[in-house]
């Protein structure tokens, strides 16, 4: 039978660099998908990845027996996608990471490889770059929601902030992207 | 035009927002009202679109580098706890002796970690500014070095080294959650807290990668040096 989450974050609490790695194959797929919807930038999202498993070793101590280990560490990233995108937003001046491109175009999520996206079809491309256009509470709520299938209440748990926060912030997500994609009027 | 339904009904619908009996009635009314239902369709494809997105892998190399951090943290494994409680209660008694004003733990790092670099690292004690002068200058030095070391490994081994043994990534992190905090000089805390986070940026980059990688990345590496504006805004920073 697999090891709780609970179970390994006793084992990291104690040093133990196996229990983290496991805990990292678990998770580094949904944590990294989440940064890189939210701050659409591949190589950020890294960093954030990286941030999040360094500190959930140094506050493994800090985690309370009960509390799920996914709210943990999404709470643990939202704060510094957060911190990043304030970082961007005072270096560029602006809410999205993703500047427009030429012709109105917008870019996809920089240092994606375009051909990485193509495979997983045109209309995921243009979705993906859409979303790096929206204003970053929009798009943390839109990943959680879409990319990593979080109930609401989970939600608000991991950002902090009101489920009816969430829930306006989704439509608000959602409605942009359908004004913003012609396939979808 | 008196349409009962609105847009926002027809997106919680599509969300799953709703109760099965109340979604039957907005998908039986989008059945026989072409604006609603229009609407219904687009919200439904776009939120399956959304569902369908592709999860994204990080570099296979990303866990080598939590790795070598947590161990360049932790080189007490695994032994580690008890050690390090030894070592923070000595430390920061010997902090107490030499300084009488132990400056207060950073909120991002953990209190022991602090008390074994107390023990053989002197940080500047209360006056944040002192303190940011102090690393501004040692990073100025730091980012000159980083733009001339081109290929040169040996030129960027010696530069993570010296890093290394000034703590720099550590300092920028303890001066970063004190500007988090809100403790920042007036009218330059803002400006501080950009300069101290980007700075982190370049000095992770240069501590988690081999000297071999520096090298052959050194253009891409001033690339983002320049990009950043790190020379002038250290600069200007170290005269605020």
């Amino acid at each position: 039978m697999e090891t709780g989450d609970e179970e390994l974050m006793g084992a990291v609490a104690a040093g133990d660099c196996g229990a983290l790695r496991a805990l990292y194959d678990r998770y580094r797929a949904r944590i990294m998908s989440y940064a890189f919807y939210a701050l659409g930038d591949r190589g950020r999202a890294e960093d954030i990845l990286q941030e999040t498993f360094i500190r959930v070793f140094r506050h493994a101590g800090r985690f309370r027996p009960g509390e799920r280990f996914s709210t943990w560490a999404y709470a643990i990233a939202a704060n510094l996608c957060r911190d990043e995108m304030r970082r961007l937003r005072r270096r560029r001046g602006i809410n999205a990471p993703v500047p427009p491109g030429p012709a109105g175009e917008r870019r996809a999520p920089a240092a994606e490889s375009p051909r990485r996206l193509a495979a997983a079809g045109e209309a995921a491309d243009r979705l993906a770059a859409e979303i790096a256009a929206l204003p970053g509470e929009q798009r943390e709520v839109l990943a959680l929601r879409f990319i990593e299938g979080m109930r609401y209440a989970e939600i608000a748990a991991a950002l902090r902030i009101p489920i009816g926060t969430v829930q306006s912030r989704l439509h608000a997500g959602v409605r942009a992207l359908r004004a913003r994609l012609t396939e979808f009027r | 035009m008196n349409c009962p339904i609105d847009s926002d009904t027809i997106i919680a619908c599509c969300l799953g927002e709703l109760d099965d009996l109340r979604a039957g009635e907005v998908r039986r009314h989008a059945g026989s009202c072409e604006r609603c239902g229009r609407e219904l369709r687009a919200f439904a494809s776009l939120c399956g679109a959304l569902d369908a997105l592709p999860r994204v892998e990080p570099d296979g190399r990303l866990w080598g580098a939590i790795l070598a951090r947590v161990e360049r943290t932790w080189p007490l494994l695994p032994w580690r706890p008890a050690v390090a409680a030894a070592a923070a209660a000595i430390a920061v008694a010997l902090g107490y002796v030499f300084t009488r004003e132990a400056p207060r733990p950073p909120a991002g790092v953990a209190v022991e970690e602090m008390g074994s670099r107390f023990a053989h690292r002197r940080i500047d004690g209360g006056d944040l500014s002192a303190s940011l002068r102090t690393y501004l200058g040692d990073a100025r030095a730091f980012i000159d070095e980083a733009l001339a070391c081109g290929g040169d490994r040996d030129r960027w081994r010696a530069l993570k080294e010296r890093a290394a043994e000034r703590d720099m990534v550590y300092r920028a992190l303890w001066l970063r959650e004190r500007l988090i905090a809100g403790e920042g000089r007036r009218g330059g805390g803002e400006e501080d807290f950009a300069l101290v986070d980007d700075l982190l940026r370049i000095l992770r980059l240069v501590s988690d990668r081999p000297a071999e990688a520096l090298a052959a990345d050194r253009e891409a590496i001033g690339r983002e040096i320049e990009d950043m504006d790190l020379p002038r805004r250290l600069e200007r920073g170290a005269g605020w």
